[in-house]
């Protein structure tokens, strides 16, 4: 799959689907077994070390658990110094002003610069991690589920302040999430995953009004909505559980699918257009793509 | 309907770092049979220490005091003494908790932690004991409840953890459950499954459920009533159609605009827009408790504490705009 350049992409699936695992392939904390991964043109899998750096300060990642992220014995200052020194973003005397610049950027009090993380809350350790990742002045953000462990109030603002700096500093975002509702609303294309395996790929609004998979289908079935009416509606119910791995080459949702079919059983689908810039890898999908490619 | 529980003026103190602090500061309500009421708030804002109040039922390294009156059947049960009370906790009120993994024993094998609540509180003979288990356990959507039975909690997954709680809160057949944020660990597909099976207890033996949760979206879909709380008081309490459909208080508005569903970006923001201590500010002194977050906060917000009047038979509010003055 692409990300393009300043846009979000969003990446939704159940845990142990591997979202975490690409997110960490990407940023080089784990090696893939086999494939490329292109940053700027660059294959930045193949382990050589001299793009080693110069792409760390380019890709910054930040992490589900704001508390395990940062480094319980540093003060917010020297947290925020580190990726500046390490990267030689600006000289030392300098990076004392830059440092009180991006604590404003994420709208936090410079009183904070002194304290440790634990005396932060939730929300604002996480906007010290959103900092120390744009200090590095990166093109690339992956947000490892940047919101899963927040309230709903600091989920919004989080997520608010993630797309404004988008914005200011031209970033490209992946964004890991399970929350669909999220995802939705801070992504502009939409990656489902299953099992290791990309289901759907589509443009935000097109996979929320007409998603194909049957796994999509079953997964925005699942959201809960905020409308409640008349009739109390039942939140509908994905059948089977996530973790029966076939053996075989087959497609990794047959033993949950409905519409299974023999081939899904042996042979795994590729990702296909059924329209322009929606990828499904579903059997079931070459009917109804017929024309449409 | 007669009310199954009547919480009146409960008040919960806790001593933290031999300090005493007041986590619930008064707050009441009622609870009917077979109807599902759910308490929503951030987290800190006392919702768990409220339940636990209720019960009586705290960690045990946590010192607490409990004042105010909890009728459950017409009984008040902040009277009665911890061996009359273990009688109740799992016979007659059952609770499941946030995390269910951390919340099973580890080193004890599913069967003896369920049959462990049968033991305490009826006695049967061990042949019916199991086929009562296996039984309850297909209810639960649980397809081999045979080798379910002889794993421990680590090798279940937190989806099945979870109906192994609702299975030991459950089997003896309460009146009540509190299912404190039941479904936040849980992946969105689990959740709908978890909060089915919730639905379908409520409805098949007219249970009565507190339902807890920090996420009003997944409330819209299965509460009858809903009581919004900050900081150890309730702010508005009410049909939760009347409550999403219309939002009186200032805090409900916020919470309901941080559901993703009605996310709003600022497009062409800039700067960024971080609004200071949405939770976590405690307000000393006579004002108001959402005073320091408020937008729409007065003068007389910062002096008195606004009390709680009845719009209607079931909606309630504490909020100088909505009060008459």
């Amino acid at each position: 799959m692409d990300v393009f350049k300043g846009e979000t992409l969003g990446l939704v699936g159940e845990s142990g689907c591997g979202k975490s695992t690409l997110a960490r392939l990407i940023v080089r904390l784990s090696k893939p077994d086999s494939g490329e991964i292109f940053f700027d043109g660059v294959n930045i899998s193949n382990g050589d070390k001299n793009h080693k750096k110069l792409l760390f300060s380019k890709i910054q990642m930040i992490f589900q658990d704001h508390g395990a992220a940062l480094n319980p014995r540093m003060r917010v200052g020297q947290i925020l110094a580190e990726p500046l020194k390490i990267h030689n973003i600006c000289s030392a005397g300098e990076i004392a002003g830059r440092i009180g610049e991006l604590i404003r950027q994420i709208g936090l009090n410079s009183v904070l610069l002194n304290s440790y993380p634990h005396q932060l809350s939730g929300g604002q350790r996480q906007r010290i991690g959103i900092a120390r990742a744009i200090a590095a002045e990166p093109q690339l953000i992956i947000c490892d589920e940047p919101v899963s462990s927040l309230d709903v109030s600091m989920q919004f603002q989080t997520a608010a302040l993630l797309k404004a700096l988008q914005t200011q500093f031209n970033l490209t975002i992946l964004f890991i999430s399970h929350n669909l509702m999220v995802v939705k609303q801070i992504s502009e294309r939409v990656a489902v995953m299953y099992l290791g395996q990309l289901m759907e790929l589509a443009g935000s609004q097109e996979i929320y009004s007409r998603p194909y998979h049957p796994y999509t289908k079953g997964l925005i079935a699942a959201i809960p909505e905020i409308k409640p009416g008349t009739d109390k509606k039942k939140i509908a119910v994905l059948e089977g559980f996530s973790g029966a791995i076939p053996a075989g080459q087959g497609c990794s949702y047959c033993f949950r699918c409905h519409k299974a079919s023999g081939r899904c059983f042996i042979e795994r689908p590729q990702l296909k257009a059924i329209s322009a810039g929606h990828f499904v890898a579903c059997h079931h999908s070459d009917i109804a793509g017929q024309g449409l490619r | 309907m007669p009310d199954l529980l009547r919480v009146e003026n409960l008040r919960v103190e806790l001593e933290v770092n031999q300090k005493k602090v007041q986590i619930v500061k008064g707050i009441s309500f009622r609870i009917a049979k077979g109807e599902v009421f759910a308490i929503v708030g951030e987290s800190g804002c006392g919702k768990t220490i409220a339940t636990q109040g209720i019960l009586k039922l705290f960690p045990y390294n946590i010192k607490a005091a409990v004042t105010g009156s909890v009728f459950f059947d017409g009984e008040d049960l902040l009277k009665k003494s911890e061996a009359e009370l273990s009688r109740i906790w799992g016979s007659k009120i059952g609770i499941i908790f946030q995390d269910p993994i951390n919340s099973l024993n580890p080193s004890m094998k599913i069967e003896r932690q369920i049959s462990e609540v049968l033991d305490n509180h009826k006695k049967l003979p061990a042949g019916e004991k199991k086929e009562i288990i296996l039984d309850f356990l297909q209810k639960l959507g649980i397809t081999s409840p045979e080798s379910c039975l002889k794993k421990y909690p680590h090798q279940l997954s937190g989806g099945m953890c979870q109906r192994i709680m609702m299975a030991i809160a459950l089997i003896c057949g309460p009146r009540l459950l509190i299912a404190d944020e039941p479904t936040t660990a849980l992946d969105v597909t689990i959740q709908a499954q978890i909060v089915q099976l919730l639905q379908e207890f409520v409805e098949n033996n007219s249970l009565s459920l507190i339902l807890i949760s920090h996420d009003l979206s997944l409330l819209a879909n299965i509460a009858d009533k809903v009581a919004v709380m900050y900081q150890g008081l309730i702010l508005e309490s009410g049909n939760i159609e009347e409550i999403i459909n219309n939002p009186l208080h200032p805090y409900t508005k916020g919470l309901l605009a941080a559901v993703p569903d009605n996310w709003n970006f600022p497009s062409t923001q800039v700067s960024v827009p971080v609004p200071e201590g949405f939770s976590g500010t405690v307000v000393q002194g006579e004002g108001c408790v959402y005073l320091s977050s408020c937008p729409e906060a007065m003068n007389i917000c910062q002096v008195r504490v606004p009390e709680e009047i009845a719009l209607s038979h079931s909606r309630r509010i504490s909020c100088w705009l909505t009060a008459p003055r």
